[in-house]
């Protein structure tokens, strides 16, 4: 079946522009009519209000019309679809199986394992990273302008060459045989022999995690920086009159004024921590045993080699209301007294 | 405002122009045919630039056509093959089509898309010349799917080097000849260690397999020298007249399964002659620890014959390049069997090719032809002779061996002249292809439905769930009895759940 | 986190000297990439080719990967250009449009839409891409240029940025220019744009960094050789879905990467201060 795609666009987009405004305006005038039947004295919605609803939707119409076809259609159909046993071949039919695929998901040992590695992964990596670039942006704002921009510039630009790329240097640094890490290891007089670190099935996680506690996540170390930089200084200077210790300093006054920048800091990490894919994908191909299987890399295995789209959309879904719910955990614990 | 638009329209416009780009058809006149072929290659060899210059000569002398030849490294080439055929879109010719897309169909419910090669193309001389097992490996049904272009055994031997088997003072000819037993096996890769430690260190062990491999090598190789070729040849499932269902076949027993894994586990825990850093070693890793670093003595083989290939590129290419002293010397190591004193190792005769698949919703008769005309040129031996001409290496063993010889005369010298030892190895290969101990495809079976159903699954069992058991095995966490009951005990499982939800269907065509 | 006057001295230097660990420590492997680029790493590797004094530094990695793909990097580099630089128009225009409409046009739903906007924000990656891979396939959209781009045009983040930076344009510009007639779009090419340009050149560049860096959408989609990115071809080198090597030379990946981060690094240091402002806008309240 060949559909133009382009017109499916074009229909999307025009969609926007022409049929919610034409809903409001409807409505708009139809409850006046009633409200003015009923006796009640109301003064029709001026012209240049009732203009600015169609240019309202005019203007939005292109990026939601788009995001339709490819954003929120595809969400519904993912739904859709986790309750069917659809493939990709077009002469099956995807045939309604209900909550089945839920079902299998939850039963299988490989899913919890995934979920696992997952979760381990983002214990592993997420307090740690927070409070590193917590603490890198306190030393940084202290420091003038220039080395400022010099540092937050420095620590970005790792992260900017992309997750390919960065596997492709984490695949040859660690090398099973004579690699770079093996090498510097061997030569500091840490280990004797070659540690296999990605195929050895003791190892493949915790490299990784190690390996991202080599960097930094500049994003936070920056977001942190602008957070410190509002907070007043006299703040500390009382505290100081008042004979504060340091770490009072901080648990009283950086820490409940940082808050709704560690939240967001905290939720983009959560959020970022169960995409990950790259590493599975380029690296370790689920790991020996798998020791790395994430959560998405076994979605990724469902339906590239499975061909089982039903159960993939399935596992989406679950992963998506698992992130909502952690996310929403996540606001209210810790954003208590935050006005956002 | 307008700025944007305009860069928005140029923008989208690039990227419908370039869209035609992509597809030359349309740039050439539409009333070409166009084929489309995959080829999974390694990237930058000069066998990649062989095919593509293939393809445009062939272009060149056929007008009417246009094939359009798509290139992929082999990894990804696997997997979007799959994906292809499952949407129905898969390339109009590719190398052992059928076998792809019966592998499909066998897991989910994907239609046959294998397109049969018609008797005015392959005619009753042509199907005499190729021989009854190669034509039994590319056929279904009687009914011949593919062009074959190499044929080959797989399983029986290891890759060994010859130098550390004398260094010990073993004769491994007589054991290549006759087999040998786990005893006799174990003891002499001790001895073989032994004097590589004493020359290389403590970093040699004797033989090697990687985490991959385990699978392979273990019902290609060890199972079946301790199965022998009849039990082999049947398969793991045979046909129970009474109930006329496929059930395991009762050679294929506990005991039996335990054996070689017990082999692999003594050899790694209790002699130490193959140790866990071969397990995360990738292939290149242990094949260059055998020919040029000295640290191993036994390791995979792709397939029997390759030892040739594998010395002719090392002499030829790394001696060059100083990475080795003086030239190796390889040789085919059996498999051992548990067989008291040993049995000559068992074989499985293979043949490959390339084939055409069949698109939904269906392209013309001509189209068909056009493209079976494309895939027997791409196995023919002027194809074959090309290849030869840019590496030099007999990859695997060609059909039409002697016409391809002689078309690279001149270009390229027989590198069996100038080493005696591929000479022993190439003959030995010769005297094997003809002998009784090759297991030939099946080819007819009662009820071929469930059997292709079945053998769909227990394939599936034979890759990762089997080796995650063997490693477990390997490391100690399990033993090779329960091991062996879990792998019986899953072919069993297979055959169980397929009877749960099928009738038997004996006299059915497959689907 | 201040410290008396006094220990200034020592504070700093603890503070430059924790700093410029981390620093050289997350951009080990940067330096590692272009170093091993330029020299010769073949089969065997040791520390003694890392040294910088007499070491043999030369182009023959680029040249070699070149040959290694069949002339192709060329090309690889190109349709990495392709690919990222309508996004840079389309996000520009998605964005501005949707994001003053949703800050400073009231119309009904505006609310609704933002919170459906924030919620597209939170679902992972793969709850969409699998239909839309589907959609690929029916409309036979495999293997071109256009299914590189269309689908990645939908930028859901880029309303959320603008919507967020206009926000701080003081409403009594508008209002006064309605009084005086002004139409929407009059409003809108006449105030907003001059005034959002750090906005329009922060989302043509978040388009671009984010085209450019796609890697697993090619890899899904893209079968030719000639129509691969700079990053698929990395990908295509190193392999997928394995735990392996294989045969690589890594020297000529690390050329690869190189080629592949350059435009990226130069973009980000030419524009270093609009990145760090445009990470700001969307976190930190007011």
């Amino acid at each position: 079946m060949y559909i133009q795609p382009f017109a499916l666009l074009f229909a999307s987009v025009l969609a926007w522009a022409i049929i919610p405004p034409t809903i409001f305006y409807a409505w708009n005038r139809i409850s006046c009519r009633m409200q003015q039947k009923m006796g009640k004295k109301v003064r029709p919605t001026p012209e240049f209000v009732l203009r600015k609803w169609f240019f309202g939707y005019f203007f939005v119409a292109a990026a939601f019309g788009w995001s339709t076809v490819f954003l929120f259609v595809p969400l519904i159909k993912s739904i859709m679809y986790s309750l069917t046993d659809k493939t990709l071949s077009p002469t099956v039919p995807a045939q309604f199986v209900g909550a089945e695929n839920y079902i299998k998901i939850m039963t299988d040992p490989m899913w919890w394992k995934g979920v696992a590695v997952t979760v381990i992964y983002i214990l592993g990596t997420l307090p740690y990273s927070v409070f590193l670039c917590l603490f890198l942006a306190g030393l940084i704002v202290n420091l003038p302008p220039f080395w400022q921009t010099f540092f937050k510039t420095a620590l970005y630009l790792p992260g900017v060459t992309g997750v390919a790329v960065g596997a492709a240097i984490t695949r040859w640094v660690y090398y099973p045989g004579d690699g770079f890490a093996n090498l510097i290891l061997r030569k500091m007089g840490f280990i004797h022999s070659n540690i296999a670190w990605f195929g050895d099935k003791h190892f493949a996680l915790p490299t990784l995690i190690v390996g991202t506690w080599l960097g930094v996540n500049a994003i936070g170390v920056i977001i942190y920086c602008a957070a410190l930089g509002g907070i007043p200084k006299d703040y500390y200077e009382a505290a100081d009159i008042d004979g504060a210790t340091p770490t009072q300093k901080f648990l009283k006054i950086t820490w409940p004024l940082v808050k709704p920048s560690t939240v967001y800091v905290t939720i983009t990490g959560l959020i970022g921590g169960f995409q990950i894919f790259a590493p599975a994908l380029l690296i370790t191909g689920g790991g020996p045993e798998g020791t790395t299987n994430f959560v998405n890399y076994i979605i990724y295995r469902t339906f590239y080699y499975d061909n089982e789209f039903g159960r993939a959309c399935a596992m989406s879904v679950v992963l998506m209301l698992v992130i909502i719910i952690i996310s929403m955990i996540n606001y209210k614990v810790m954003a208590t007294d935050v006005e956002y | 405002m307008w700025v944007l638009l305009i860069a928005l329209a140029i923008g989208l416009s690039t990227g419908w122009f370039a869209k035609l780009e992509s597809n030359d058809s349309s740039l050439f006149n539409s009333k070409k045919d166009v084929i489309e072929y995959w080829e999974g290659t390694i990237p930058g060899t000069p066998e990649e630039k062989v095919f593509q210059d293939l393809v445009d000569e062939y272009n060149r002398t056929h007008k009417d056509v246009y094939v359009k030849a798509v290139l992929m490294p082999w990894a990804s080439y696997q997997s979007k093959i799959n994906i292809a055929v499952a949407t129905g879109q898969p390339p109009d010719v590719c190398y052992n089509a059928f076998i792809i897309a019966d592998g499909m169909r066998a897991k989910q419910k994907t239609p046959d898309l294998a397109v049969p090669i018609p008797d005015d193309i392959l005619t009753p001389k042509l199907k005499a010349y190729y021989g009854k097992n190669c034509l039994a490996a590319v056929s279904r049904n009687h009914k011949v799917y593919l062009f074959p272009s190499v044929k080959f055994l797989q399983g029986g031997t290891f890759t060994g080097n010859r130098e550390w088997f004398e260094k010990a003072g073993v004769d491994i000819d007589y054991y290549t000849e006759h087999g040998w037993d786990y005893d006799t096996f174990r003891d002499v890769m001790k001895r073989v260690q032994a004097v590589m430690r004493k020359e290389n260190g403590p970093d040699a062990n004797a033989f090697g397999l990687n985490l991959l491999l385990l699978n392979s090598q273990f019902y290609n190789g060890f199972l079946a020298s301790a199965l022998g070729r009849d039990a082999q040849q049947r398969g793991y499932y045979v046909w129970d007249k009474a109930t006329k269902k496929y059930v395991v076949d009762p050679a294929f027993n506990e005991e039996i399964v335990a054996k070689p894994l017990r082999l692999m586990q003594q050899m790694m825990q209790v002699d130490g002659t193959w140790v866990r850093k071969n397990l995360a070693m990738d292939y290149s890793q242990l094949r260059s620890d055998l020919t040029l670093k000295g640290l191993l003595a036994v390791t995979w083989n792709d397939v029997v014959g390759s030892p040739v290939e594998l010395e002719i590129k090392t002499n030829r290419e790394d001696l060059a390049k100083g990475l080795i002293k003086k030239p190796i010397r390889l040789c085919e190591v059996p498999f051992p069997t548990p067989v008291k004193g040993g049995r000559p190792p068992v074989f499985s005769a293979n043949a490959e090719g390339y084939g055409v698949l069949r698109q939904i919703p269906a392209k013309s008769k001509e189209h068909v032809r056009h493209a079976l005309e494309f895939a027997q040129y791409m196995s023919s031996p002027y194809k074959q002779a090309k290849v030869f001409m840019v590496n030099g290496r007999r990859w695997h063993l060609w059909i039409d061996e002697p016409e391809v010889l002689r078309m690279a005369k001149g270009v390229v010298s027989d590198p069996l002249d100038s080493d005696p030892n591929l000479k022993i190895m190439w003959n030995q290969y010769l005297k094997w292809y003809d002998s009784p101990s090759v297991v030939v495809p099946g080819a007819d079976e009662p009820d071929m439905k469930a059997r292709q159903r079945i053998g769909g699954l227990a394939g599936q069992f034979m890759t990762t769930p089997t080796q995650m058991i063997i490693e477990r095995v390997l490391s100690n966490s399990e033993t090779p009895e329960d091991a062996a009951k879990e792998i019986v005990g899953a072919f069993r499982k297979i055959a169980d759940d397929y009877y749960a939800h099928h009738k038997p269907t004996p006299g059915e065509p497959a689907n | 986190m201040s410290n008396t006057n006094n220990k200034f001295r020592i504070g700093t230097v603890f503070s430059f000297l924790i700093l410029f660990g981390y620093t050289a420590l997350a951009l080990i492997p940067l330096y590692l990439m272009v170093f091993t680029s330029f020299i010769k790493l073949g089969g065997t590797f040791d520390l003694d080719h890392l040294r910088l004094i007499g070491n043999h530094f030369s182009f023959d990695n680029y040249h070699n990967f070149n040959l290694r793909v069949g002339g192709l990097l060329p090309r690889w580099l190109l349709n990495s250009f392709i690919v990222s630089t309508v996004p840079i128009a389309s996000s520009m225009f998605f964005g501005m449009l949707a994001g003053y409409a949703m800050s400073k046009i009231k119309f009904p739903g505006r609310e609704w839409l933002f919170w459906v906007i924030i919620a597209t924000m939170t679902i992972p990656y793969f709850v969409t891409l699998i239909p839309v891979y589907e959609m690929v396939w029916k409309f036979r959209w495999v293997d071109s240029y256009s299914v590189l781009i269309i689908p990645g045009l939908a930028g859901i983040g880029t309303i959320f940025l603008s919507k967020q930076f206009m926000q701080t344009i003081p409403s009594a510009l508008i209002e006064s220019a309605t009084v005086d007639g002004c139409s929407e779009i009059g409003v809108f090419t006449r105030i907003i744009l001059p005034l959002s340009k750090p906005l329009m050149a922060l989302l043509g560049i978040m388009g671009f960094v984010g085209a450019w860096s796609e890697y697993f959408w090619a890899y899904l989609v893209t079968n030719s050789h000639t129509l691969y990115t700079i990053q698929m071809g990395i990908v295509s080198i190193i392999g997928v879905d394995q735990n392996f090597a294989g045969d690589l030379d890594y020297g000529e990946v690390m050329a690869a990467s190189v080629l592949a981060s350059l435009p990226i690094l130069i973009l980000f240091l030419v524009a270093q201060k609009l990145f760090i402002k445009g990470l700001t806008i969307g976190a930190v309240k007011g």
